[in-house]
């Protein structure tokens, strides 16, 4: 593992003004700013306070953290598809590619025409996609329903599909959103190995998992997401340890889900 | 260490709002593959969707043409023989238009999933779908000038100066495209008031009817409306091989305020884009 950074952040803080982006009505704004015209600063919500971190190229991390606890928002963050609203937050690679469950295909279009797409939305050549359409295909196991509409394909066929377009797109930050999760036991462990790949070529990866187990056997290190800051970040299988037995406590004590 | 070119401090809040728009348009030429997709894809759609494949580029605009002549020509019994051709010329130059403000705000909402994943320049979204309005627009303006001599007019030389009169609503139109597709991110509504608004404006141009119908105490008002510029003047040259009657200094104005109106329109949209992959 070499010592270059890869991501950095810095006092990261990501805010959400529910004025904003929950309201979409004019109607429902102006009666708000109406009655409360300086209520400004109340609805602003922190997804991400004060995160630090270092990730290291040929490292690959995880996040975990209970739903709503900012981990999504943070991958967006890396990504550099939502901005830092205070703080920052540095990638030193080509490009971070982040893969989400169900988004980024135009459903009409076929797979392959998709794969062009995809490539254009990561700034690629259509002959530099030319060159990677057989590894893709080959990798996505689709076979012949390359060149059916995605509308037709399931949630796993489309994961594959975006995590071998992703995984052959030289991506030097990969970013994963619980993708690996809907495929099935061969597929994961074919997409494990590619990962490891990939670190291997000093390239780094942050996923989103529920499942530790995937984690401990995949990732280096563990970062801890608890409302936005950072509880812990250390080993994956100290972190995940600690979080597996807070996250029994916590249920035991049936406590309630965090805000969002 | 390789300095970083897409998704580092690009958003960052230190980044002044002037960097930000010359890296917005650094990143377009950037991501030129990109728009090319974008509009072939959404051509492509049309193509696929329909029987009738592109003749819609042409048939919608001269059915809404049939409407009107039946309305003012058949019923009214006013417009005289070139009518159709009066009327459709306004709509054609109308359509490029409002169906490219329409578009743009769809196309915005319908690339969310693709804004939550990538780092792309937003603004490629509204100008890719302009560009595919842009193109209908020069395929009815060719059957329009194959129309022509059937109705007795022939157009001339001066029909060439249609290209700048269609770059100057080219530019107004894109302002008002990234202005209204960021605007309604923010607020659904805006794209039904545009909807209304736009009727409402089409009718108030001199669009079914000439200037000279036009109550003349709104003379001011009705001159400052740029499509009283686009329509007359798109007449003048393709169906008279005339020069056109407004003035070089209106002319000149109206170029400033479209150029302005883009200005605006692409800060405002970058400005926005922003918190595009926030609103849920």
């Amino acid at each position: 593992m070499t010592t270059t950074p890869a991501i950095v952040a810095r006092g990261l803080g990501v805010r959400y003004n529910l004025r904003l982006t929950r309201r979409r009505t004019l109607r429902r704004f102006l009666a708000e700013a109406w009655r409360n015209p300086r209520s400004h600063s109340t609805s602003d919500f922190w997804a991400l306070r004060d995160v630090d971190f270092d990730i290291l190229s040929g490292e690959s991390v995880a996040i975990v953290g209970r739903n709503g606890s900012g981990k999504s928002t943070l991958l967006m963050a890396i990504a550099g598809v939502i901005a830092a609203d205070s703080g920052r937050i540095t990638t030193f690679g080509r490009r971070a590619t982040l893969l989400t469950i169900g988004a980024g295909f135009e459903p009409e279009l076929s797979g392959r025409e998709n794969i062009y797409l995809n490539g254009a939305y990561l700034r690629l050549r259509p002959r530099d996609i030319d060159r990677l359409l057989e590894p893709i295909i080959e990798f996505s196991e689709l076979g012949q329903f390359i060149d059916a509409p995605v509308k037709d394909y399931s949630t796993g066929m489309r994961a594959r599909l975006g995590f071998s377009i992703a995984a052959h797109t030289n991506p030097e930050i990969l970013l994963l959103d619980e993708v690996l999760s809907v495929g099935d036991t061969a597929f994961q462990e074919k997409s494990r190995k590619r990962l490891m790949e990939l670190t291997g070529q000093a390239q780094a990866v942050v996923v989103v998992s529920h499942s530790l187990d995937f984690i401990v056997k995949t990732c280096s290190r563990a970062l801890w997401l608890e409302r936005g800051e950072v509880l812990r970040f250390g080993p994956a299988d100290e972190v995940v340890d600690e979080y597996a037995s807070a996250a029994a406590a916590s249920n035991a004590a049936a406590a309630p889900e965090a805000p969002v | 260490m390789s300095t970083a070119v897409i998704g580092d401090d690009a958003f960052a809040q230190d980044v002044g709002l002037r960097r930000r728009v010359r890296r917005e348009l650094d990143d377009l030429i950037a991501f030129r593959h990109l728009i090319r997709h974008l509009v072939s894809t959404s051509l492509r759609a049309e193509l696929s969707s329909t029987t009738l494949g592109f003749l819609w580029w042409i048939l919608d605009p001269l059915l809404l043409m049939g409407v009107y002549y039946v309305f003012i020509g058949l019923i009214l019994r006013r417009g005289g023989p070139h009518y159709p051709m009066f009327v459709l010329t306004a709509i054609i130059s109308w359509e490029f238009f409002a169906k490219s403000v329409s578009r743009s705000i769809s196309l915005t909402l319908a690339k969310e999933g693709s804004m939550r994943q990538v780092a792309f320049p937003r603004s490629a979204i509204p100008l890719a779908a302009t560009i595919t309005e842009a193109i209908h627009f020069v395929f009815a303006m060719g059957v329009l000038l194959i129309l022509l001599p059937a109705f007795g007019l022939t157009p001339g030389p001066l029909a060439v100066l249609a290209i700048p009169l269609a770059l100057l609503e080219l530019v107004f139109t894109l302002g008002v495209s990234y202005l209204l597709a960021s605007a309604n991110v923010f607020f659904r509504d805006v794209k039904h008031l545009t909807e209304h608004f736009f009727w409402l404006w089409f009718h108030v141009s001199p669009s079914i009817f000439p200037a000279v119908l036009f109550p003349q105490q709104f003379l001011t008002i009705f001159q400052m409306n740029p499509f009283a510029t686009f329509f007359e003047d798109l007449r003048s040259v393709v169906m008279h091989d005339r020069l056109p009657a407004t003035s070089l200094l209106h002319l000149g104005v109206l170029s400033a305020v479209s150029l302005l109106v883009l200005a605006v329109g692409f800060v405002t949209f970058v400005q926005g884009s922003r918190s595009f992959a926030k609103v849920a």
